[in-house]
């Protein structure tokens, strides 16, 4: 049994400390240590007398997170991110305390840089950010991205959240146009032990993505993720995914999609269309409306496809802090439990104060 | 077959347009004299950097000098409020001051990197970058130090 997941924040900034060698001074020692934060608190109340929400509207402290890179040398980072979610208290068994990730980066050079640690699956634009709210527009992350769930009933997340193992990173440019690439190796899904400790099975999952910018206002990017996943009555996960970021001026355009399957022990797969689009713009005043249409399908299942369609807007209140404020408009087809609320789903209002630094 | 083909040739006719309509102000490799002072510690051997390479510096993307001990590359820069870094920012990395600042944000937060250290004077720009060998600033002026030196800025992003 490894350390605690708490237990890893204080390992890798101690061995990052260590790293800066006994010669380090006090100004030394600032000059490579960052840190960073962030914050968020909701409020969503249900709109509608029937529905999967929360009817009676609560308060959410959603995350409290640090970011602490360790520039040890000029090749030798450590890089880490960890919160505290919905008030952690483990005391009382509520909330959560993670890791988002921890690793060790050596640069070999900007078209090599080798990690090891624990780690966000690089898939997609926001499974890297999920809880960093202060960095895109509306309250949550895209249910197509890897809360499927929320939108049909059985639907799957594309990938699993973290992985612990090795992966490369890699910048650099072709014609002037920049690109660049990831890679992660990792255990993949267990069903019972701990996969940031220990592998159920010999094979190991592999996320890649790579990234083009055609021009300084666009990119585009493909993602792909394979693991045999141990998770109950399934043996293999394949995710296919798209994406693109369209700046123009004010404009900010976002779009995904996602397709792929899960595969039964059974034999028979569950495939799963997910996507969505993002539009942003942001006024002199700091205040950016912005309109997101997610869609999730599950195409083994007729009728059963769901969307949620959001509008709301942002406030910059100060440097980095924002009130948001939108609505939720889920809606299902006949069979997804949504089409059987009356009006074919529910309205959800969502509010978050969101800080970081 | 047909359909494939259809819809590959329209994805790439919907690339493309999209790349005309987002295409650099500036045109690749032209540019107006940089109204900016990019300046070095005085012992790092580079003389000159590309545009493209200086904008890459300060998006993260280009960490190590390709000269001398090939060591990491510390950008230093004034404030967003200053209006030599907007310009930078708006003219040559092509981005609104907006998201330069929400593009760090992912960076960082995705464990990608750290944003160029920022300063609220010139003085303190010259004193990092004379302090730390690997330093590269931006500045409205040539300094009057001779523990920094300027270098050139060639072509366009």
């Amino acid at each position: 049994m490894g350390p605690k997941p708490d237990r890893w924040v204080g390992w890798l900034v101690a061995g990052g400390l260590l790293a800066l060698g006994p010669a380090a001074g006090a100004d030394d020692l600032l000059d490579r240590v960052t840190f960073n934060g962030f914050m968020g608190v909701e409020f969503e109340r249900q709109l509608d007398t029937q529905g999967f929400g929360d009817p009676e509207g609560s308060f959410d402290s959603d995350v409290i997170g640090i970011a602490i890179n360790v520039h040890a040398t000029d090749r030798v980072r450590v890089s880490i991110e960890s919160d505290w979610e919905h008030g952690a208290s483990t005391g009382a068994n509520r909330g959560s305390l993670n890791l988002e990730y921890g690793f060790m980066e050596y640069t070999v050079s900007d078209l090599l840089k080798i990690r090891a640690g624990k780690f966000l699956t690089p898939f997609g634009i926001f499974n890297e950010i999920h809880n960093v709210a202060y960095t895109f527009a509306p309250v949550k992350l895209p249910s197509p991205s890897n809360r499927t769930d929320r939108i049909v009933q059985g639907a799957y997340a594309p990938h699993p959240r973290w992985g612990t193992g090795v992966a490369v990173h890699g910048d650099s440019s072709i014609g002037g146009r920049d690109w660049s690439y990831d890679v992660l190796v990792a255990n993949g899904d267990n069903a019972t032990v701990n996969p940031f400790d220990r592998d159920e099975n010999e094979s190991k999952s592999v996320a890649a993505r790579v990234r083009f910018e055609p021009s300084p206002h666009l990119r585009l990017g493909t993602s792909f993720y394979w693991d045999r996943t141990m998770q109950a009555g399934f043996n293999r996960l394949v995710s296919h995914g798209a994406e693109g970021d369209l700046r123009l001026g004010r404009i900010q355009v976002l779009a995904e999609g996602i397709f792929g399957w899960k595969r039964r022990t059974t034999g028979e797969t569950v495939r799963q269309i997910a996507a969505y689009g993002q539009a942003a713009y942001r006024f002199d005043n700091r205040i950016t409306p912005y309109v997101r249409l997610e869609f999730v399908d599950l195409r083994d299942t007729s009728d059963d496809a769901g969307i949620n369609l959001i509008t709301g807007a942002n406030y910059e209140i100060d440097r980095n802090l924002f009130l948001k404020l939108e609505n939720d408009h889920f809606r299902g087809r006949a069979k997804n439990p949504l089409g059987e609320l009356p009006g074919g789903g529910y309205d959800e209002l969502k509010v978050a104060l969101c800080f970081g630094f | 077959m047909f359909r494939v083909l259809s819809r590959t040739a329209a994805g790439a006719a919907l690339v493309a347009t999209l790349c005309a309509l987002t295409a650099p102000t500036h045109g690749q490799g032209v540019k107006d004299k940089a109204s900016f002072i990019v300046i070095v510690n005085a012992e790092n051997s580079a003389r000159d950097l590309p545009m493209a390479d200086l904008a890459r510096i300060y998006l993260g993307k280009k960490t190590l000098w390709d000269s001398g001990t090939r060591g990491r590359i510390h950008p230093a820069m004034l404030g967003e409020d200053q209006a030599v870094v907007r310009e930078f920012i708006e003219k040559d990395i092509q981005r609104t001051v907006d998201q330069y600042r929400a593009y760090w944000k992912h960076m960082l937060f995705s464990g990608g990197g750290t944003a160029p250290r920022t300063f609220r004077t010139a003085a303190h720009v010259i004193e990092f970058v004379a302090s730390e060998p690997g330093a590269v600033g931006i500045l409205a002026a040539p300094p009057t130090d001779d523990r920094v030196k300027v270098i050139e800025v060639k072509g366009g992003r």
